[in-house]
């Protein structure tokens, strides 16, 4: 089963956070919290970011800096307050999915960021251009590129800690057509997190929870890098670091990447750790964009004759549907994910059309914004016993 | 790097046989004739490393024309370039013989040796000589020319199962991509899956190169559907599947007008019976039923050395010869059959990436296969097999 080097049993895992934007940060948490405890190990979490108890902004806000003492001065990529009002999103109180508790603050604890603006003392243009320029306009070819250095540099530090040592870097892709994706850049030194890290033996493994925009160039690496050499020297000489994270539509394969980089083989029998308790449908919607913030419910349309549109997320009763039209759309029923909505009003016995072709007939009349499925269309095809 | 030079290059190198045909594997397959000598083919198999081997139920008690479907499946994988040498693994009594196989198999020129229970005395002489004639065909496999594949060698299956209402909007339109790459370049595609035409099967025979292949194809729609009317039965609940259904599909129209995308956009130039290998390069129809590994199997048989499969609700399908590209249509299923699945198609829906550029990233999967690499169906041994029956066992 085991592919690389395998930890060994009392070793610690470490959940290191680097961020509480992430939406599932909590969930990826309790994940790796399950897979520790199925590997005979055991598990701390290892705050380093964006606590509110530490008075530090949990996020960064548009065009601002970030300051770390000791650290040269770090920007927040421009689209950071697209995320700023997620962070506002219910999903921070809803129950799913639950952030784990945080914990006390340490008695003498201080705030280690300082927010920059243009203007203030530290603030540096170069930093600000260099940011700007990483998150340059998307492209299948950007992508590539974003890739291949991703690659690259999963490979140096493969070299610099060692075979068996990886790192996945985090790409978190944005809403569909956004120009840039949200992130941040704030760190905060470990002397303020909440576990020491003198706590820690040698040899102990760190999960790392990291989002990162996936665009060559990425702030964030880099910011990790620093922070790995900042621990280095345990690092190098007696720990394994892993960084792991996935495309923020399909976050949950955190966990496998996880366990692939432990060098085992993911087993079918690990799939429900995968699973978030609360199910998969709060979790996606929550999970894209528009609708995390409250915006319409994506709805593709194949053919401009269709009466029917597909929701490939799906979308709760009474919500907006974006389907590109001058009126605007409302579900009428909760339409589950991969199903179909009205158009438009269709009488008993109309033809029901998708792709411009007909797949069936409206066996009761069905109405603008109506989930259309096998409660109201019959297939005129292959019906032996419809005396047809 | 342009359209007409994506599919040409990066191919690996593949076997070549003496029929001409490539094969991208190199198998020893253990065939065997009949459901009597099934396990005795397994456990031959099981003792040679090299070796694959399938279980059927058929090849007895079946009438003529289940009987030679039979045979054509059964003698089709042995053919299937992919396959090195055969053991043809027969019980003696039964209406498809080890003979009839390995005759069939030997005239593609390749190593063939056969072993029938009856005339060795028993399973375990037949599971021992079986294992010995093995190790010789082994030695007479080491002596294949390996060569550069081209994409005019390929012969590409194309599936799909355990679809969902994405199926038609991320993962087909990819393979269909992929498919019409393939055609461009010279090689040969086949389509199956002849109930998942029904209400879109005018579509495929607009494509046709002539009115006899349009046709051809119509009058096999027409078959199927006719049968199911014939019984009285409605289709619905068997296809689409309940899994279909909950996934979005509601009727069989809708399918198919999603499944018939993964033939991607080529003429059409021949509608070929089930298992019965092409005559042609180009876009092929092969007639089978909507059933997975039967379609699978029947394609693997006519030729297809590799095959794209894609799934929405998720399924292990593998074969015993050919690698089984499995492409999730949505990013649920991709992260939660993840050891299943080969490739993810689902940033289509999200606009995470476009079809074109899914279908490039197929394209070199295809390659990264076909030179070698093993599919998770290959990883995890799914030699899953399947013959569409067409008759009463009498």
């Amino acid at each position: 089963m085991c592919r690389g080097p395998c930890p060994a049993d009392g070793q610690t895992v470490v959940f290191l956070r680097l961020g509480w934007q992430c939406p599932f940060a909590g969930w990826f948490c309790r994940q790796a919290q399950e897979l520790a405890s199925r590997m005979g190990l055991q598990f701390e979490e290892l705050d380093l970011t964006g606590r509110p108890d530490l008075g530090a902004p949990v996020g960064a806000v548009h065009s601002s800096q970030v300051c770390v003492p000791g650290w040269p001065p770090l920007c927040a990529p421009r689209d950071s307050n697209a995320l700023y009002r997620q962070l506002q999103h219910p999903w921070k109180d809803s129950p799913c999915p639950p952030k784990p508790p945080v914990a006390p603050r340490p008695a003498g604890s201080r705030s280690a960021m300082a927010l920059l603006r243009p203007g203030d003392a530290g603030w540096s243009p170069a930093v600000h251009a260099g940011v700007a320029t990483c998150v340059p306009p998307r492209s299948a070819v950007d992508r590539e590129h974003a890739a291949a250095a991703k690659l690259s540099w999963f490979e140096q530090v493969e070299t610099t800690y060692g075979p068996g040592a990886a790192i996945l870097v985090a790409c978190e892709e944005g809403a569909a057509g956004a120009t840039g994706a949200a992130g941040f850049a704030e760190v905060i030194p470990a002397s303020a997190a909440h576990i020491p890290l003198a706590t820690l033996r040698p040899g102990d493994l760190f999960l790392t929870c990291v989002h990162a925009l996936g665009e060559d160039g990425d702030v964030r690496p880099r910011i990790l890098e620093r922070l790995l050499s900042e621990l280095g020297c345990s690092m190098k000489r007696n720990s394994r670091m892993w960084t792991v994270c996935g495309l923020r539509s399909c976050y949950p394969n955190g966990p496998a990447a996880v366990f692939e980089a432990l060098g085992f083989t993911v087993a079918g029998n690990l799939g429900k750790c995968w699973l978030p308790e609360a199910g998969w449908d709060d979790l996606e919607l929550l999970s894209w964009s528009p609708a995390a913030e409250g915006g319409p419910r994506l709805a593709l349309v194949l053919a401009p004759e269709d009466n029917v549109a597909t929701l490939p997320w799906g979308c709760r009763q009474g919500e907006p549907v974006d389907v590109a039209e001058t009126q605007p759309l409302t579900a009428i029923h909760p339409v589950p994910r991969g199903h179909k909505i009205a158009l438009r009003d269709i009488p008993q016995g109309g033809r029901i059309i998708k792709y411009g072709q007909t797949i069936g007939q409206a066996t009761v009349p069905i109405g603008r914004g109506e989930w259309v499925h096998v409660h109201n269309v019959m297939s005129a095809r292959a019906r032996g016993c419809s005396g047809e | 790097m342009s359209r007409e030079a994506l599919a040409q290059e990066g191919w690996g190198t593949g076997y070549l046989r003496p029929d001409g045909r490539v094969g991208l594997r190199n198998h020893l397959l253990v065939v065997p004739t009949c459901v009597c000598s099934a396990h005795c083919a397994l456990r031959i198999a099981d003792l040679i490393p090299e070796a694959v081997s399938f279980y059927h139920q058929h090849g007895c008690a079946q009438l003529a024309s289940d009987r030679d479907q039979t045979a054509r499946a059964l003698s089709g994988t042995g053919s299937n370039p992919n396959v090195g040498a055969v053991l043809v693994v027969g019980l003696g009594c039964e209406n498809v013989t080890a003979t009839e196989l390995a005759g069939a198999i030997a005239a593609t020129g390749k190593p063939v040796a056969q072993v029938v229970i009856q005339e060795e005395g028993g399973a375990r002489r037949t599971v021992l000589r079986g294992a010995a004639l093995c190790r010789g065909l082994i030695e007479a496999m080491r002596a294949t020319r390996t060569v550069p594949v081209a994409p005019e060698m390929i012969v590409l299956g194309v599936e799909c199962g355990g679809s969902d209402a994405l199926s038609g909007l991320t993962a087909n339109p990819v393979v269909g991509w992929v498919a019409d790459e393939i055609v461009e370049a010279g090689g040969t595609v086949i389509l199956s899956e002849t109930t998942e035409l029904i209400g879109a099967e005018h579509l495929l025979a607009a494509r046709a190169i002539g009115p006899a292949i349009a046709e051809q194809l119509l009058f096999t729609v027409r078959r199927i559907e006719a049968q199911i009317k014939q019984a009285g039965l409605d289709l619905r609940g068997a296809n689409p599947a309940p899994g279909n259904i909950a996934g979005g599909l509601t009727t069989i129209e809708e399918k198919s007008l999603g499944c018939v995308r993964k033939g991607g956009t080529s003429p059409l130039r021949e509608v070929v019976p089930y298992a019965v290998r092409p005559t042609t390069r180009g876009l092929v129809f092969m007639d089978t039923p909507g059933h997975d590994v039967e379609s699978v199997t029947g394609m693997v048989a006519g030729g297809a050395q590799v095959v794209l499969f894609t799934t929405g609700r998720g399924t292990p399908t593998g074969s015993p010869v050919a690698p089984v590209i499995k492409v999730a249509t949505n990013d649920r299923v991709w992260t939660s059959m993840r050891p299943d699945l080969d490739f993810n198609a689902g940033g289509v829906a999200s606009g995470r990436e476009g079809v074109e550029a899914a279908g490039r990233r197929l394209l070199e999967l295809l390659k990264k296969v076909a030179g070698g690499k093993k599919t998770r169906a290959e990883e995890s041994g799914h030699h899953d097999f399947a013959i569409y029956r067409v008759g009463p066992t009498v």
